[in-house]
């Protein structure tokens, strides 16, 4: 696999972002034997459900989130502000140490611009990777985005029971996501 | 890793008031000891972009340093353990930072106090490279191409000897490890003195008592890296812009300052960039700092791989850039980001590179805080440039070699900065 730097280590944590901040530094460990497992869509849907449900989800017409953002092994911190609505994204991380990092959708373009790279249009694994991340209300389209997904096993995060479920879209990269088994939210 | 561990891990870096307040038993000194050296074992197992580290039998490695360490009855021994441990690994930016260090460096406001001396170790002698002027060791009188000879009442030459004969340091660094100890050893608290003796330019010896300063620079913290003094400085020579920074640290301040400085330079007959005695720092502001000298998209400096993935240092280009000649300048206390900047630059056919070969020590790595307080240092990945060398051990070689003299020293020649002036006046 390969990735540009950018997304790999200095600012690679902003491909997280796209998640829940809250999820952020989480780690698994000791895989079950993927015996009698729920089918990846059922997971997916359920997180759906647990989430707020479908309608819940329609009825959102833009969102605003704000967060915190720690690398913990490097003591490094900082906040995070996102704005969405469908078509458009634009995340602002200010983190000590490298500043403000802000990355975006419009339409069919990604883009970045921090002090540490200048302004640039992302290509690539990494544009189409950015671009599914930034899909508005992204876990109802979940068919449209990930055309396969698989349960792969039960993993310990942080000492709770979640499910390993990948995700492989029509183009690039497969996602590893962990959605607890006792609650159905995503938790890594 | 498991979950104990971690957290404890956590607590100690990330929240110390919380763990100060911890209902749970509060670890004894050895325990979290003991911790740390299994904190360590593991991020090398984890992390290490080999399977086997070093080529070493991982597992061996901890039943044969584990009851060790179960047994040291002070800080001081695991420290030795732990670093007898990495060494085995034989690669660099493996280490333990005691706490110590840590404490000092950031006491009354951060940074230790210097002399303002720049040093490098030639011949086994300890040469003075450069006295920042203002200094107290430019007040009292020190000269470039004077030889240290004793620090705080020690000689300086059996230092030298013991440490060329300890096995553990890699030979490529050997010079680096010297020179930074000697220049810590002429360091220390705000409001003291070093005394100090030196052989001058005529051989003469002079005994000094130099007080202490605050560095040049303004102090810098990244992450869980010690606060350090990071400085920038731009010069005219004619129509050229010198310019030299003395870390990849500092992100926005120095990155805005070179882009300033390239701002400056449109258009001019050509740039120098110093990295001599640069050691590193913040990986990506090689590719940052690059975008503002490369026109072309998609160039890359190098690729950086780990256990599980390659990092493609992609270069993106920058407004203002400067299309003109790049002269970079680096000795063998250029290391890590600055090898990587100028190893990336000299593949790419973009820049020409001056005087000796750098440090040979560009792996990348993380610094971490142990439970017991001191800091780990581990690469993470190996890194190969973008024509093919593996900067690890073998280092930048400058298109034009410009070796280090005592006499240019003394008669205040900068031989390499003059080699950059002339190749750029002649382009």
């Amino acid at each position: 696999m390969n990735k540009q730097l950018g997304r790999g280590i200095i600012i690679g944590f902003m491909l997280l972002v796209g998640l829940s901040p809250a999820i952020l530094g989480q780690e698994s460990s000791a895989t079950a034997p993927a015996t009698d497992l729920p089918s990846a869509e059922s997971i997916l849907d359920r997180y759906v459900e647990v989430t707020g449900g479908r309608q819940a989800y329609e009825s959102r017409t833009s969102e605003v989130g704000h967060g915190k953002v720690e690398i913990a092994a490097a003591g490094l911190s900082g906040e995070l502000t996102s704005y969405a609505k469908p078509g458009l994204q634009c995340i602002i991380i200010e983190l000590a140490g490298i500043g403000k990092i802000e990355q975006g959708v419009k339409d069919d373009i990604a883009w970045e611009n921090s002090i540490l790279q200048g302004a640039r249009i992302k290509t690539g694994d990494e544009r189409l990777a950015t671009l599914r991340e930034a899909i508005f209300n992204a876990p109802i389209h979940w068919r449209e985005i990930y055309p396969t997904v698989e349960t792969v096993g039960i993993e310990s995060v942080n000492g709770e029971d979640a499910y390993r479920v990948l995700q492989t879209p029509a183009e690039g990269n497969a996602v590893t996501t962990y959605y607890s088994v006792e609650t159905g939210l995503a938790i890594k | 890793m498991n979950r104990p561990i971690r957290i404890l891990v956590a607590a100690v870096t990330a929240a110390g008031i919380a763990y100060a307040q911890a209902t749970t038993p509060v670890p004894t000194p050895h325990e979290l000891d003991v911790a740390s050296f299994v904190y360590v074992w593991e991020s090398i197992r984890d992390t290490h972009w080999q399977e086997a580290p070093g080529g070493l039998d991982w597992q061996e490695i901890r039943e044969e340093f584990e009851p060790r360490v179960n047994v040291a009855e002070t800080r001081d021994e695991v420290r030795t353990i732990l670093s007898e441990m990495l060494n085995r690994i034989g690669q660099t930016h493996f280490g333990i930072i005691p706490a110590g260090l840590y404490t000092a460096l950031s006491a009354g406001g951060g940074g230790s106090n210097v002399t303002g001396i720049d040093l490098r170790i030639l011949d086994d002698q300890v040469l003075v490279t450069e006295v920042v002027g203002g200094s107290p060791a430019d007040v009292a009188g020190v000269r470039p191409g004077w030889i240290l000879t004793r620090v705080r009442e020690r000689e300086v030459e059996p230092l030298i000897q013991a440490v060329r004969s300890n096995r553990a340091i890699p030979g490529n660094l050997l010079e680096l490890v010297l020179a930074s100890n000697f220049k810590r050893g002429l360091s220390g608290p705000p409001e003291s003195t070093v005394k100090a003796t030196f052989l001058n330019a005529e051989d003469g010896s002079v005994e000094l008592e130099i007080p202490l300063a605050a560095p040049r620079g303004e102090i810098s913290q990244f992450g869980n890296l010690p606060p350090q003094p990071v400085y920038y400085e731009e010069k005219r020579f004619g129509d050229v812009t010198y310019v030299r920074f003395n870390a990849f640290l500092d992100l926005e301040r120095v990155i805005l300052s070179f882009q300033a400085s390239v701002e400056g330079c449109v258009p001019c007959k050509g740039m120098i960039i110093d990295l001599r005695g640069n050691g590193g720092g913040i990986g990506g502001m090689a590719m940052g700092m690059a975008g503002f000298l490369i026109s072309e998209p998609n160039q890359r400096l190098g690729t950086m791989h780990m256990r599980e993935t390659d990092l493609n240092f992609v270069v993106n280009p920058r407004l203002p850039g400067f299309g003109g000649p790049v002269a970079v300048l680096i000795d063998s206390h250029s290391a890590s980001t600055s090898e990587i900047f100028a190893g990336g630059l000299q593949d790419l056919g973009r820049a020409r590179i001056f005087g000796i070969r750098s440090a040979a020590a560009a792996l990348p790595s993380m610094i971490e805080r142990l439970p017991n307080g001191d800091g780990f240092q581990h690469a993470i990945a190996t890194y190969i440039s973008e024509g093919g060398q593996v900067l690890e051990g073998n280092g930048v070689i400058p298109d034009v070699v410009v070796e280090l003299k005592r006499e240019d020293l003394l008669q205040g020649v900068d031989a390499v900065l003059e080699a950059a002036l002339t190749w750029i006046e002649t382009q």
